[in-house]
């Protein structure tokens, strides 16, 4: 049965549901507006129409359209490929994650390397003597890195303490807090990190934003911004920093689940050290040695070219192209169809282009796939 | 004297049983503590340390670990490091790691975290309910935090300049205890590690110090945290009997039985802005019974167990569930076992007349806040 494509049956569709962060996202009307023609997609229609000739859709595949493909994060996710590589999964076995590794998503030991960052901001912050925060960084011998020479480093980027640079750091070193205790992960529920201390709703905002695919985990980036001593922190930080607001925009974007989250904040670092100097921050340098955390482009263009040349043959019939996703049914091959057209806005429209390379910017990584 | 012993300092200090004295009048040692040698009791264990000959290396161990160690206030896990250095000597085995002054489990920890999150987020202005909730969700416990939080609330007040630093100073001193307080599995090293406390090194860790542990642990310096400094400055200037209000703050060992309580009666002071007074009549808020051994738990329980120390040394028949489950931890008799445990019931009987320590959990005053939680309770490993 041949259903016609207008705005009302799109808008009905599963298959409207699955755009979060691209052009398709303002809808039947509003796409244009960012640079794509939704109604005029000749592929968009022919997915709308594959899942038309479905009749009823599973509701294990409208799960995976509402909780990965829909919002499937736009940067990447510092974990790439894994965001992909488990949509294809579930597509295959039928079923959603119990945890959908994808926005406001990090393991314990990514958490763990922010803390160690977080700690040497903290001991500048309260004036300790360098060589009191190296002492105790040197007990710790995890991830295998030098967090005494961090220490060094983070402290000669911030130079003197200056009331306007404490109180950037000191909204840094909050916000930072904030995404260790509230990203989830398998075995983090919210429950294993900061819990003695109190940042903001820890529940997060679904009702108003989501909680891209782990339910109840509400969005938690407005939430820290609330308590009335971080209202104050920011009042003050935007009079006495030149374009505060800006900076502070800066410090509440270091989504610790992005992909180059480390070389963010080292970038924002450096930047607070020179407020008041009168000098442009050199950002160019490296203080968190973290390159080992952001990707390697070379490679991660690579596996993604071979990745969506594979989710192309697989779509055309061989099966064995993607071996996860099993041979083709009219159901998984919607929702493939689906994902690759996704992906090809995001390459086109979101920072996932500078993650596979298609617009790569920026200091390169060391993380390979 | 069966040996003809010379009951002298020399005689006594060249025994192994004179090693374990700490936090007894003892420790001070032969010439300042005159009532030594009019002890019989001690007499007698010295006589039969001599009578073994050479004393085993491993019961020397258990001498200089578990019972030199022995908790004087009986730690909030009573009677676990009793019924440890029982094990030990069962076992013939020393510990590595007694659990007793300054030690603290992360169950316990993760506990004060709670109330930590409470205190933090009145600092932050929040809203009682606010922070309800979350504990509600995330809390170590399942009490009616929306009560435990309205409470405090309540009980803190007005905001003042003194209550805020007072109620941040609290926070630091907390999440100290949180971070250093060793355990097998947390030496230092699983807690606050995005936190800046202190420096490390100029002070050893006093669980190192007041305790056996084999391996490292680190000591942090809170007083000398730059933060610390201008928080007690500051508060110096303020605060009425600064240096009284000090003491509180510092002190409230999590690793005593009723820390929770203790940090009750400090809220509710900081709520008065004033040091806590042995008079205060603090009304519970906090919800911390289960946090604390029920003491009429523990003095029933600890007639038993000195019952049956004093009959296992001596060979003599004792029945009961205590009884039977110190023989079993006990094992087979022997001469050196013997002399063990009589060694350590001489030790315990010093630290049962503690007004300030253990004597309050084992003979509780008509009036003090029971707690409820079971001597039988499960226990951390």
């Amino acid at each position: 049965m041949s259903v016609d494509w207008c705005k009302a049956n799109y808008e009905k569709s599963i298959t409207s549901r699955a755009w979060g962060a691209t052009p398709y996202d303002a809808g039947w009307d509003g796409s244009r507006r960012h640079g794509e023609d939704l109604p005029a997609s000749a592929e968009l229609r022919a997915i709308f129409d594959e899942e038309m000739a479905l009749g009823t859709v599973p509701p294990w595949a409208e799960e995976i359209i509402r909780r990965m493909i829909g919002p499937l994060p736009m940067c990447g996710h510092y974990a790439f490929p894994l965001p992909l590589v488990e949509i294809c999964e579930a597509i295959g076995r039928g079923q959603a994650p119990a945890t959908v590794h994808g926005c406001y998503t990090a393991d314990a030991a990514r958490k763990t390397r922010m803390a160690f960052t977080v700690f040497c901001l903290d001991a500048w912050l309260q004036g300790a003597p360098l060589d009191a925060a190296q002492a105790e960084l040197a007990l710790r011998d995890d991830q295998g890195k030098d967090w005494p020479r961090i220490a060094a480093a983070v402290y000669q980027a911030l130079g003197a303490p200056t009331p306007p640079k404490r109180l950037a750091v000191r909204r840094l070193v909050h916000r930072l807090r904030w995404w260790i205790k509230t990203l989830v992960w398998d075995d983090d529920r919210r429950n294993r990190f900061q819990l003695d201390a109190y940042l903001g709703d820890a529940r997060g905002d679904e009702a108003h934003f989501s909680a891209y695919g782990n339910s109840p985990f509400g969005d938690p980036y407005f939430e820290e911004r609330k308590p009335p001593e971080v209202k104050q922190l920011d009042a003050d930080l935007c009079r006495a920093v030149p374009h505060g607001n800006a900076l502070l925009d800066r410090i509440e974007s270091t989504w610790l689940c992005a992909p180059k989250a480390f070389r963010y904040v080292e970038r924002i670092i450096i930047e607070i050290g020179a407020l008041g100097t009168g000098r442009p921050p050199k950002t160019n340098v490296s203080l968190l040695d973290c390159e080992d955390t952001y990707p390697d482009a070379a490679s991660h263009k690579a596996w993604y070219d071979s990745f969506t040349a594979s989710l192309t043959a697989w779509l055309d019939g061989d099966g064995a192209a993607r071996p996860e996703l099993g041979e083709p049914t009219p159901v998984t091959h919607w929702l493939v169809r689906l994902l690759r057209h996704k992906l090809r806005l995001f390459e086109t429209h979101d920072p996932f282009g500078n993650l596979v390379g298609a617009k790569s910017s920026g200091k390169r990584g060391t993380r390979t796939i | 004297m069966g040996d003809g012993m010379q009951w002298s300092k020399a005689t006594y200090e060249a025994s192994v049983s004179s090693r374990c004295w700490w936090y007894t009048p003892y420790d001070d040692g032969w010439d300042k503590c005159p009532s030594m040698a009019e002890d019989a009791e001690l007499r007698g264990i010295v006589e039969m340390e001599r009578a073994l000959g050479d004393v085993p290396a491993w019961a020397r161990q258990i001498v200089e670990r578990s019972i030199q160690f022995a908790c004087p206030c009986g730690h909030y896990l009573f009677p676990r490091p009793y019924l440890e250095a029982l094990d030990a000597i069962g076992a013939e085995t020393p510990a590595t790691f007694v659990h007793g002054c300054f030690t603290v489990a992360r169950e316990r920890k993760r506990a004060m975290m709670d109330y930590v999150l409470c205190l933090d987020a009145w600092l932050a202005g929040a809203a009682a309910e606010d922070v309800a909730r979350e504990l509600a969700a995330l809390g170590s416990r399942r009490i009616a935090w929306d009560a435990v939080c309205a409470e405090l609330w309540r009980v803190l007040g007005e905001r003042t300049e003194l209550k805020e630093l007072l109620v941040e100073r609290l926070i630091h001193s907390q999440r100290c205890k949180i971070k250093w307080s060793p355990w097998d599995d947390d030496l230092a090293s699983e807690f606050g590690r995005d936190l800046f406390l202190g420096p490390i090194g100029k002070v050893r860790n006093p669980a190192k110090i007041h305790c056996y542990i084999e391996q490292a642990v680190p000591g942090f310096d809170e007083g000398a945290s730059p933060r610390v400094r201008r928080l007690e400055a500051r508060l110096a200037e303020l605060c009425p009997d600064w240096k009284q209000m000090q003491f509180h703050t510092h002190y409230g060992w999590l690793c005593a039985p009723k820390a929770f309580r203790f940090l009750e009666r400090l809220v509710w002071a900081i709520g008065q802005e004033r040091p806590p007074r042995p008079e205060d009549r603090v009304p519970g808020f906090l919800q911390i019974e289960d946090t604390h051994p029920n003491q009429d738990e523990a003095r029933e329980w600890w007639k038993a167990f000195v019952a049956a120390l004093d009959a296992w040394w001596q060979g003599q028949p004792a029945t009961g569930p205590v009884a039977d489950d110190v023989a079993r931890r006990l094992g087979a008799a022997t001469p050196v076992k013997r002399w063990l445990v009589r060694l350590f019931r001489r030790k315990l009987r010093f630290y049962a007349s503690y007004e300030e320590g253990l004597d309050r959990l084992i003979n509780p005053r008509p009036n003090a806040a029971r707690g409820s939680r079971s001597i039988g309770a499960q226990e951390p490993k």
